[in-house]
């Protein structure tokens, strides 16, 4: 009796299984507007940690090997969410809030940039990264109110 | 004074030894996405975990045998290989995620990219098996990841907002309304996974033959789990809080290892960060040790091969032969380029998939008379093991339509 | 279903009676220093070439225990030809309990030969393979 459930379990969960990469292989969001919004908020998300990570840089709380790690990770995390922006196709009317999402990013990933050279350069400490951090915070303020808008449409 | 200090060594090692990448990750995640209100689930996941390793280190110090031995025996071999298969795999991927976890937490240490961590990090794994006695590699590596208690310390520190935070625990609604029904209960499952790792049952019971326990030992045992794993446990609980605290409210979504560690650096600075990378590097490490003997017991208890570490390897040369296969299984996962992070979140829910798999014959045996004479479960424990083994099929079951429905998490 | 009515009685014998299923196959088999050999995957038993027509006077008898590659064919189907299989003959099995004893030293046995080839050709190779761990 307990073999026969657990082989239907098995089973079953072996079904599931397939199912799922079934699906995973198809296409699971034919909807661009979810898919842009979703990087949007990952890439607002990557912006803050970028953010808060040289916020506690300024005030002396960051190895630098934190750092570096950080801003790589941060830099790596908005590359991959400007590649799916862009290869997003622009249905449905999206094609404006498309440009403004990847500009933004862009800026994220320019300000990551700076701050990444700045502290290769030896000028990481103090207030010399704050200039990127406040591009960081604006950045991420824009794309998590794009993210909404294109929620609530 | 020396059976006090075992005792001490015993509880420590189990609280330190509690926590996997698949732990901090998943903490870390849940919190800075959901605050407290899956708090309940490290709960429910310490009790289980509890209950199942005292039951499989009971076996082992009773009947003499390690699970997958008697795994065959009670189920037969078409129920067995099917789940040494499935469990077989999933630790695999187990391994890859702490493994590469180890790379992330010395990333953090050196700067240095993962990708040349991993076959370090595999090398250093093989000898530390090949060399190292196991009552060591255990103690040492349990011990070195009390450093995570900087997290515990890191709370009271931050000095946060305890009725906001004891509300979110006692389960008001997620503060992140865009949050869905179905992405709280995706990642529901997956700490449950996290907590309650599948490879953990083959590594405990395993382990009491190689530290060749007697009935007498269960004593230390019951102490070791009934202490040391809830205490692992409020471990979690507090990483979860440390996202909950500072990542939350600034609407960080954990995807990296060093956003983890911010909170720590917000209280304490470059020494919290030292203390927390020693903590992360040390309880990666012991881990994918337990993990990498897991997958050789699993294997040679079900063929039946001379197995262990209290062997030496021409004594068990199948043993170590799979554990230096799985270890390079694991880095060839690796370097496909897969993000650590996210095969790690994929890892603890397939965890959570194959937890019936491994806990559903340790409650048959441990009721078993041919193997446990009169030690076996007592009504009170089967009601709970039957509790559980309730739970862990619902989330088993739940958990792909889950990942379906909530697009993994997304 | 068996009708347990039509199974001719056991024969009677001094000793113990055994179901080969759930006592026998998948044991654990050990050498007398406790070392493990394999487990039982198979038996091999002495029958007529026709089960239809098995005769009650000279039941099947066990003449090895199998283990190897046999398992596979016991799960998934299958045959093995004979030369290939790996026997432990029934005359050394000097126990059957929890596990299964037997008499003869595990490295003197053809069972574990992949054991031996793996530490001859695998372990032996890399230094520190026959030490203790330390």
């Amino acid at each position: 009796m307990i073999h026969r459930l657990l082989a239907v379990r098995v089973a079953s969960g072996a079904l599931a299984l397939l199912l799922a990469a079934a699906l995973a292989g198809c296409s699971a969001d034919a909807n661009a507007r979810g898919s842009l919004s979703q990087s949007a908020t990952t890439a607002a998300s990557a912006s803050r940690a970028a953010g808060l990570l040289l916020g506690q840089n300024e005030s002396g709380r960051i190895l630098p090997t934190v750092l570096d790690t950080g801003l790589s990770d941060a830099a790596d995390r908005l590359a991959a969410q400007a590649q799916n922006v862009v290869t997003l196709t622009a249905i449905g009317g999206i094609g404006a809030s498309r440009a403004r999402v990847l500009s933004d990013i862009r800026a994220a990933q320019d300000a990551v940039a700076s701050a990444q050279e700045a502290s290769a350069a030896g000028h990481d400490s103090g207030r010399a990264l704050e200039r990127q951090r406040q591009e960081l915070d604006r950045v991420a303020q824009q794309l998590a109110a794009s993210s909404k808008r294109l929620e609530q449409q | 004074m020396k059976g006090i200090f075992a005792v001490a060594l015993g509880v420590l090692t189990a609280i330190g030894g509690f926590v996997d990448i698949g732990d901090l990750v998943t903490s870390s995640l849940v919190g800075s996405r959901f605050g407290l209100t899956l708090g309940w689930v490290l709960i429910v996941g310490a009790v289980g975990i509890c209950l199942f390793a005292q039951m499989s280190g009971r076996v082992a110090a009773v009947s003499g045998r390690a699970t997958f031995e008697i795994i065959r025996e009670r189920l037969g071999a078409r129920m067995a290989l099917a789940n040494l298969s499935a469990s077989f795999l999933i630790n695999l991927l187990t391994l890859a995620a702490e493994v590469g976890g180890i790379a992330l937490s010395l990333q953090l240490a050196s700067s240095i990219e993962p990708a040349l961590w991993f076959p370090v990090a595999a090398i250093a794994l093989w000898i530390v098996i090949w060399r190292v006695k196991f009552s060591i590699l255990e103690n040492v590596t349990g011990l070195l990841g009390l450093a995570l208690l900087v997290f515990a310390v890191t709370v009271f520190f931050l000095h946060p907002d305890w009725s906001a935070l004891g509300s979110q625990f006692l389960l008001q609604p997620s503060p992140h309304s865009n949050e869905a029904p179905a992405t709280y209960w995706y990642y529901a499952i997956g700490l449950f996974g996290s907590s309650m790792t599948p490879y953990e049952v083959f590594f405990y019971s395993s382990g009491a033959i190689e530290e060749k326990w007697t009935p007498k030992d269960l004593k230390q045992s019951r102490l070791n789990v009934l202490v040391g794993f809830p205490l692992g446990a409020i471990l979690s609980l507090s990483i979860v809080a440390c996202s909950a605290i500072v990542l939350l409210p600034k609407g960080i979504g954990v995807a990296s290892l060093f956003e983890t560690a911010l909170p720590v650096a917000q209280a304490f600075g470059k020494i919290g960060l030292i203390i927390a990378i020693l903590g992360f590097v040390a309880v990666t490490f012991g881990a994918a040790l337990e993990v990498t003997l897991s997958s050789g017991y699993a294997l040679s208890q079900f063929f039946g091969w001379p197995w262990g570490k209290f062997r030496r390897p021409a004594a068990a040369s199948r043993f170590h032969v799979v554990m230096i296969l799985s270890l390079l299984a694991a880095i060839g996962i690796l370097f496909t380029g897969v993000d650590p992070v996210q095969l790690t979140e994929f890892s603890v829910v397939f965890s959570a998939i194959a937890l019936p798999l491994t806990y559903l014959p340790i409650l048959i045996v441990a009721n078993d008379p041919g193997y446990m004479g009169d030690q076996v479960n007592g009504k009170v424990t089967n009601f709970f093991g039957l509790v559980f083994l309730g739970i862990v099929l619902l989330a088993s079951i739940a958990a792909i339509p889950l990942m379906i429905i909530s697009g993994a998490g997304a | 279903m068996r009708n347990d009515r039509e199974l001719p009685a056991p024969p009677p014998v001094a000793g113990r009676v055994l179901d080969a299923d759930l006592e026998l196959l998948d044991r654990q088999i050990l050498d007398p220093d406790g070392v493990p050999i394999s487990a039982v995957d198979d038996l091999e038993l002495s029958t007529p070439a026709d089960l239809a027509r098995l005769d009650p006077q000279h039941p099947p008898v066990v003449q090895a225990l199998l283990t190897g590659p046999i398992l596979m064919t016991r799960i998934f189907g299958g045959r093995l030809p004979e030369s290939r299989f790996i026997r432990i003959p029934w005359s050394i099995v000097t126990r059957v309990g929890t596990v299964v004893s037997v008499g003869a030293a595990a490295d003197s046995l053809d069972a574990s030969w992949t054991e031996r080839w793996m530490r001859d050709h695998v372990i032996s190779r890399i230094p520190g393979g026959r030490h203790d761990p330390e």
